[in-house]
């Protein structure tokens, strides 16, 4: 009668040492991953908001010439959708591979945040780029621009077109992504300027980049605000639905519609004079910059404190700010004018 | 099947559909109470709101609920023959892209191909869906939430990271969902009209009634010779070619069609279809019911919208109207219910 018992308990001794021994031996090899490696013996994975999205393609084709340039092996994964369960589910997956470094744009700052951190137990690197993630989760965050920046340089155009007066009301994406509010933030604070105290923000709403909630929300606004003046669409997803919403109820001479607008894909909304002018900024030198970051984080270059500085290959060199941000560079205002020329370079989409 | 089969089973059949009759009178005070519900959330928005109560509203509200219904016919259909479809939403968005790259890419092919075409691929998605379903016997709850994945899958890999915007299409696409007539909107008469021929076809034709036989008790039907398998079949299929169709009206209505098209509209649509009084058990139900459900649900969520309602409050209080509108009509239904008890008595 014993023995079986005794059986047992020497097997469960038995697995608790091979337990152990696992256990004893990971950290070890994590201190190795965790030492500076070179890129070109790296698996990169980088995880954009959205593979089915044209402008995280074309963010893509940076990625791509950057690790031609460097070396290494880039993996470009994440949700079809924009969901964040499906980017957390890359995460793990990356973390297990033992990937050098993970990238991503993250479409909710917390709710990545754990899986991240577990990822970098092991010795992963964690890049934020396009979103961040909460702070003590990543080392650096490429940002295309400042928040600040890119708040107001759409809210002027709005202002502009709207001769600053009038109602006007935003429909963003989802209400949990950072950057986005941070934008939003900067446009309340430019307005409360009494330049613009004509101007009055009727309404924030949330289309999720979702071509016909943002529809949804536009025909909504321009129904329940007779007197609107002016749609601030700081997502091309919604500046498509908007415009569509604007031209379908024919109030197209009453309303401005501006934002964040991707010339990969809108260029006709300027050329056609549907929208005067909008924001946005090199999604391909946005994976370029990325990559070399990410690059000179694994060798060790830089470890994400104030004023380090790195080669960017044809983007020159870069400084990192406050908090482990660097900052791409100014937003750019496209306009009819300036289009055309810029698809090619800036926006051709690696499938 | 022999003729002398049918002649056997006449009789017994022309009970059945007598009985129905008897009970058609039901159905019909059972939508009744929802056309009042109808009309007192109207009331109700309209006091709230004074834009509410404009012909440009009541423009836009027909219009939502326009895909809806036609989507909703299909799944109705289904639900009749005691199945249900939750794959629509996917079926929509990936006829949806389809037939958007379709004429993106060839702008000189006549719009009407396109929408044929569109329909027939939605035709074969529902009959993958109702050829499991029919011959193979699994719950058809298991096979069309695969087949959500499955073709959710697909749209996935067919649009990859591609969009068709309202830019690409030709501007007669864009009419295909915006002509209007005497300023009443053009979707809203495709929705009418597959309404009336579906309407037409469940209360006035032998067949109709078929199908709501099967779907109300499945043994009986079968032993009177109804041909089960057919009906289910022939209920997936008609919902797939309604989807279809709607996907095309989809990328016509809101322009931008990526792989994210229709995500979720299929409990949109089973939302408005049950809370139209279809019922999930099977056999009972109208196609009338489908239409003022979905009316319900979008005069709610427009009547929302107009007030100053915070977003992150909308679904909740979506919900919370919706359950209410459903106690109101079971409230009615019993009033009148008891009192046609009374007046037996």
């Amino acid at each position: 009668m014993i023995k079986p018992k005794l059986l047992a308990v020497s097997a469960i001794a038995l697995l608790a040492v091979a337990m152990s021994g696992c256990a004893s031996t990971t950290p070890s090899s994590t201190e190795g991953a965790g030492a500076d490696r070179t890129i070109a013996d790296c698996t990169v994975t980088m995880i954009p908001k959205s593979t089915d999205n044209p402008y995280f393609a074309a963010v893509h084709t940076g990625f791509i010439q950057a690790s031609e340039e460097l070396g290494g092996k880039l993996e470009y994964v994440g949700p079809a959708a924009g969901e964040v369960t499906a980017q957390i589910q890359r995460i793990q997956s990356a973390g297990q591979q033992k990937s050098c470094a993970i990238g991503i744009a993250a479409l909710d700052a917390t709710a990545v945040a754990p899986s991240l951190d577990a990822a970098a137990k092991t010795g992963t690197k964690i890049v934020a780029w396009d979103g961040d993630v909460a702070q003590g989760s990543r080392g650096i965050f490429v940002n295309m621009a400042t928040a600040q920046a890119l708040g107001e340089s759409q809210f002027e155009i709005l202002a502009d077109a709207m001769d600053d007066t009038g109602e006007w009301a935003i429909i963003s994406s989802q209400s949990t992504a950072d950057s986005k509010n941070l934008w939003i933030d900067a446009m309340n604070e430019m307005a409360k300027d009494p330049k613009y105290s004509g101007m009055e923000l009727v309404k924030t709403t949330f289309g999720d980049d979702d071509s016909k909630k943002s529809y949804d929300l536009a025909v909504s606004l321009i129904r329940a605000y007779p007197e609107l003046k002016g749609i601030m669409a700081p997502t091309p997803v919604a500046l498509e639905a908007a415009v569509k919403a604007v031209n379908d109820l024919g109030v197209q001479d009453q309303i401005v519609v501006t934002g964040l607008g991707n010339p990969g894909n809108d260029a006709e909304l300027l050329t056609s004079g549907q929208v005067p002018a909008y924001v946005l900024w090199s999604p391909v030198d946005l994976g370029y910059l990325t990559y070399y970051a990410t690059a000179a984080y694994i060798e060790g270059k830089i470890t994400g404190a104030e004023g380090e500085t790195f080669d960017a290959g044809r983007l020159g060199e870069k400084t990192i700010g406050a908090n482990g941000e660097i900052i791409m560079g100014d937003p750019v205002v496209y306009t009819k004018d300036n289009v055309e020329a810029a698809i090619e370079k800036d926006f051709e989409a690696t499938n | 099947m022999s003729t002398l089969d049918d002649t056997k089973q006449a009789p017994e059949e022309l009970e059945v559909v007598h009985r129905k009759s008897g009970l058609r009178r039901i159905f019909e005070r059972r939508e009744t109470s929802l056309v009042l519900v109808l009309v007192a959330l109207v009331v109700l928005f309209s006091i709230l709101s004074p834009r509410f109560a404009s012909a440009a509203n009541f423009g836009q509200i027909v219009t939502d609920m326009s895909i809806v219904v036609i989507v909703g016919i299909g799944v109705a259909m289904v639900l009749f023959t005691r199945n249900i479809d939750v794959s629509t939403g996917s079926m929509v968005g990936l006829t949806a892209f389809f037939a958007a790259d379709l004429s993106a890419k060839n702008p000189d092919l006549p719009l009407i191909f396109v929408v044929l075409a569109s329909c027939a691929l939605g035709g074969v998605l529902g009959a993958i869906n109702g050829g499991i379903v029919a011959t193979l016997k699994v719950p058809s709850i298991m096979v069309t939430l695969g087949t959500l994945y499955i073709y959710r899958g697909i749209d996935s890999a067919l649009a990859g990271a591609n969009q068709v915007t309202a830019q690409n299409l030709s501007p007669e696409y864009n009419t295909i969902a915006s002509w209007t007539i005497f300023g009443f909107p053009g979707i809203f008469v495709y929705a009418l009209i597959i309404a009336g021929i579906a309407h037409v076809f469940i209360r006035h034709t032998y067949s109709g009634r078929s199908l709501l036989a099967l779907g109300s008790n499945p043994l009986a039907a079968e032993k009177m010779g109804i041909a089960s398998k057919r009906w289910i079949f022939g209920a997936f299929v008609l919902s797939g070619v309604l989807s279809g169709f709607a996907g095309v009206l989809w990328g016509a209505r809101y322009g931008t069609v990526d792989s994210s098209v229709a995500t979720g509209f299929e409990l949109v649509v089973l939302a408005a279809v049950v809370v139209g009084g279809v019922s999930v058990n099977g056999g009972n139900g109208s196609i009338l019911g489908v239409i003022v459900g979905a009316a319900i649900l979008s005069v709610i969520a427009i009547g929302l919208a107009l007030l100053n309602v915070s977003q992150f409050w909308l679904q909740a209080i979506q919900g919370l109207v919706i359950v209410a509108a459903l106690v109101f009509d079971i409230f009615i239904r019993r009033r009148v219910e008891a009192r046609r008890k009374g007046a037996r008595s």
